[in-house]
């Protein structure tokens, strides 16, 4: 019964699909999150006859084709831009529209992340949440009474006992072909991959690339509504399929029970 | 005796039948996925009818079977995803997608660029364009109700999207593509793309409940007169000779 194999694909296609807005509904307060989205294709079909087929008096108008269920294609990031919440907090910084800061890793290489909740450490480097340092690095000297960082990305300090602004250094974005094909570190942060293209840095506000507005942090893009309904879509296609299997069991026990 | 051949076969024919009912249901959320529905027909198996002692002719026991399996092309469930690279097809027009197997069709407009820059499917098929895949530079990517690709508002491309004389012939493949079987793709005519929409499967799961409901007792009355044929086979060799 082959039908029952198919039936299982479906099954676990739906489940996927809801371990993936779980996933969003999770992070639905993840400052610089982007929502995933599945994509499902079918599979191969079993090529019984083909149309076109020769009878003798003519040609099969259809052929015979079954198919043989469904696949998870991709599970990509939508990076649509999230709200915006205004913290005032200096070194809170949102990116409106493209790009992405750059982070160093503790091995040395780079990642990329949308959240621009950013703080300053013990030696006042500029640094995330988890304490990576922003590429360029940046020191904010101790003694700043205020720091103001403009769209295009230069960040500047008034120090103690000084009216004048001190420029520190520029916060330069990157950004990818693909963005979609991104890999996902958790930690909100990037990594590039063959499908995203490499990095193309660029001061923000520069073509293609977003400004920054300080004072403000993006959240995810996460829309609960849509992702309820897609939750009902995908638990109502995983309880077709499971009657998809009941039916072919049904339909087992019958023939079971053809001879007494 | 004659009965139970005739009345396996449709048994047989009702097993395929649930196949495909249950492939449409595994599809049942597969962007521009299409869904099939079987032709079924009876057989003579010999192609004449016996005679009989009349001079008349009896006719024989026919035999069911899946003839074929049609492909209903009706348009899907669109839904508004806001996504620049999502397009939804109106009519019956297809995109041209390069496989390595050569060009074939599909009607799922989820799009995504590679790393090249290049519009490809959710499989990395590039998309073809006037003159072979579109490939876009950075920027806000529009596309027009023709089909016309630009970024930044500069004109890059514009989708071929092309139509048939009979959707009949189209033969599906893996990952929602059609391929052309003794059919050629004409440029379409009337063409009428949405940027930021999804053309859905076109699966009603209703539907396609009702048919397995009715797959599946169709299957029990095989059961019974297999079984009743079954009884009085086992009459005839059992009981017909006792006093």
């Amino acid at each position: 019964m082959n039908a029952l194999s198919i039936a299982s694909t479906g099954m676990s296609a739906q489940q996927l699909a809801v371990e993936t807005i779980a996933n969003n509904l999770a992070n639905m307060s993840t400052i610089g999150f982007k929502k995933s989205v599945n994509e499902f294709q079918d599979l191969m079909y079993q090529t019984v006859r083909a149309a076109g087929t020769s009878t003798g008096t003519g040609t099969l108008p259809v052929g015979l084709q079954i198919g043989t269920g469904v696949k998870p294609v991709s599970i990509h990031k939508i990076f649509a831009q999230g709200d915006f919440q205004h913290t005032q907090s200096p070194l809170d910084i949102a990116i409106q529209g493209d790009g992405f800061l750059q982070v160093t890793l503790p091995d040395g290489t780079t990642a990329y992340t949308r959240d621009g909740a950013l703080k300053t450490d013990s030696n006042g480097n500029l640094v995330t949440a988890d304490g990576y340092q922003i590429l360029p690095a940046m020191t904010v000297p101790n003694d700043a009474q205020t720091i103001s960082i403009s769209p295009q990305g230069v960040l500047s300090v008034v120090r103690a006992g000084s009216s004048t602004p001190v420029q520190i250094g520029t916060i330069d974005l990157a950004r990818f072909a693909n963005p979609a094909g991104l890999n996902s570190l958790g930690q909100n942060l990037f990594k590039p991959t063959l499908g995203s293209g490499d990095a193309l840095t660029g001061a923000p506000g520069a073509t293609g690339f977003g400004t920054l507005l300080q004072g403000s942090l993006e959240n995810s893009n996460v829309n609960i509504a849509e992702e309820m309904v897609n939750m009902i879509v995908a638990q109502r296609a995983y309880e077709v399929n499971s009657k998809a299997i009941q039916t072919s069991d049904d339909m087992l026990g019958v023939v079971n029970n053809l001879k007494r | 005796m004659d009965a139970l051949y005739p009345v396996l076969s449709g048994a047989l024919t009702q097993e395929k039948n649930l196949e495909v009912i249950t492939n449409n249901l595994a599809n049942l959320n597969s962007s521009g996925f299409k869904k099939d529905f079987p032709i079924l027909s009876a057989l003579d198996p010999l192609g004449f009818d016996q005679p009989n002692l009349n001079g008349g002719k009896d006719p024989l026991p026919t035999y069911g079977f899946l003839d074929g399996i049609s492909t209903d092309f009706s348009p899907g469930v669109i839904k508004q995803t806001g996504e620049p690279l999502d397009v939804a097809i109106d009519g019956e027009n297809f995109l041209s997608v390069q496989t390595p197997a050569g060009v074939r069709y599909t009607r799922n407009g989820s799009l995504s660029l590679n790393s090249e820059g290049q519009i490809v499917t959710q499989s990395g098929y590039p998309v073809l364009g006037s003159s072979g895949p579109i490939t876009l530079p950075p920027g806000r990517v529009n596309i027009d109700d023709e089909g016309r690709v630009s970024v930044e508002g500069i004109e890059i491309d514009s989708f071929q999207l092309v139509q048939f004389g009979d959707l009949k012939s189209l033969k599906k493949m893996e990952g929602t593509l059609f391929e052309a079987f003794g059919v050629t793709a004409t440029p379409a005519i009337e063409k009428r793309v949405q940027q930021g929409f999804l053309e859905g499967s076109n699966v009603n799961p209703v539907e396609e409940m009702v048919a397995m409901i009715r797959i599946m007792r169709l299957y029990e009355a095989s059961q019974k007169v297999i079984q009743s044929t079954d009884e009085m086979a086992s009459k005839a060799s059992n009981d017909l000779g006792k006093v």
